[in-house]
């Protein structure tokens, strides 16, 4: 679903363009329907799913122009954002995890914190390669099953707060490793 | 970069739980949480992006799955509305029109007026048009909407229950028999031509009045039918 004239399709559903809607939809909808049965596991839900999806991009459309990232990744992380909060309410996580932010929190900024997506950065799938092999997998389940850190500690057998406190600092790993 | 007041430097854990936030594993509270930041703190929403553009490749392990074709058109209906289907709808709905009481048509036109403003209709195909009449009535008006110049028109005509009649219009002048203007059509777009010799006799003080004839206008060249609306000219 790389293609390239999904960033004027999406202008041009910005503009009101039905008809390029209908066409962004049957361009991207095979893409964004697999996100949501692989995270909702349900077609009848992805398929409620995937209506509340679209009508999203039709009225977020304007806001694109103005993000970072290709389209294509709007679009996914649209679907994945509505997949999870779905799939939240519907097996609430826990509330309740030690707010771990103080004690990851060393008070030095960011060293990127321009935060501007970088293209020479490390590709993160050869950063992956850095962490071990479980807790590589568990980021990588996390992001495109959605599961929820109750889940994860559920399926890795290990205690709520470990699992959280090894994914941070595995994701801040990532981070640095990508600054590289 | 922008510099506001409110966008302050980020830290790691600030990344760290941008990054938590795009893989998903917060709970709702939480993701609620994050997404307010994003709004207030236009560093953090870049880390926020930065992830997604950064798990960006991991999106092909998605792979592709056709949904129900019907899924498309229920998204466009509840996008568009009944516009989205140009043979149903409220303006193609007799019932909703017929259910109307005569004394009501003003709050119906109001409500077209509404129904119309949202969804806009745009490239509508064919001009749209609706009957509001009253059961009973004599009257209707004929409302059509040109989609493509924004334009909506309402004509008097004779409401369907009264059969194939017309509305013609008569001048009643002071003294004398009212002599007849021509007939309402719906075609002519409320517009009736005056018969050159009739001009001279529209001045302030006669009355315009409309009846209901059989269809084609009165065959005695006098009113025969009921008289359903009638008022004085006057000058502006």
């Amino acid at each position: 679903m790389s293609n390239p004239d999904f960033d004027a399709l999406i202008g041009r559903v910005a503009l009101g363009d039905r008809a390029a809607f209908a066409h962004l939809y049957h361009a991207s909808s095979p893409k964004l329907f697999a996100v949501c049965l692989r995270i909702l596991r349900d077609r009848t839900d992805a398929e409620e799913a995937l209506q509340e999806i679209y009508i999203k991009i039709w009225q977020r459309a304007r806001s694109f122009a103005t993000r970072s990232g290709t389209a294509t990744s709007w679009l996914v992380a649209i679907a994945r954002n509505h997949a999870i909060d779905v799939i939240r309410a519907r097996r609430p996580a826990a509330q309740d995890i030690d707010d771990l932010s103080e004690a990851l929190d060393d008070g030095a900024p960011n060293p990127e914190e321009v935060a501007a997506v970088r293209d020479e950065g490390r590709r993160i799938d050869d950063c992956m390669k850095r962490l071990q092999a479980p807790q590589a997998d568990a980021v990588r389940r996390a992001y495109v099953e959605g599961l929820s850190y109750l889940e994860l500690a559920d399926e890795l057998k290990v205690p709520l707060n470990t699992v959280r406190t090894w994914l941070r600092r595995s994701l801040l790993k990532l981070r640095e490793c990508m600054e590289q | 970069m922008t510099t506001g007041d409110e966008d302050r430097r980020t830290t790691s854990a600030d990344d760290a739980l941008a990054g938590e936030y795009v893989l998903g594993v917060l709970s709702t509270k939480e993701r609620r949480e994050v997404e307010a930041r994003m709004v207030a703190e236009p560093a953090f929403a870049r880390l926020v992006e930065r992830w997604q553009a950064d798990t960006a490749s991991w999106n092909g392990i998605y792979g592709e799955a056709a949904p129900d074709p019907v899924i498309l058109s229920r998204i466009e209906s509840r996008l568009f509305g009944a516009e989205a289907r140009p043979p149903a709808g409220l303006w193609h709905s007799l019932a909703f029109w017929r259910g109307l009481a005569f004394g009501s048509c003003f709050a119906a036109f109001a409500a077209v007026i509404v129904a119309s403003g949202w969804p806009p209709f745009r490239a509508a195909p064919v001009p749209l048009v609706a009957e509001l009449s009253a059961p009973g009535g004599t009257i209707a008006l004929l409302a059509s909407y040109n989609a493509a110049d924004g334009r909506m028109k309402i004509v008097p005509a004779a409401a369907p229950e009264a059969g194939q009649k017309s509305l013609e219009l008569w001048v009643v002048p002071g003294s004398g028999s009212p002599k007849s203007l021509g007939v309402l059509e719906a075609g002519a777009g409320g517009e009736i031509v005056i018969p050159a010799e009739m001009r001279a006799g529209l001045h302030d003080g006669v009355v315009l009045a409309v009846t209901v004839e059989p269809f084609g206008g009165s065959p005695t060249g006098l009113p025969t039918g009921p008289v359903i609306v009638s008022g004085a000219v006057r000058s502006l």
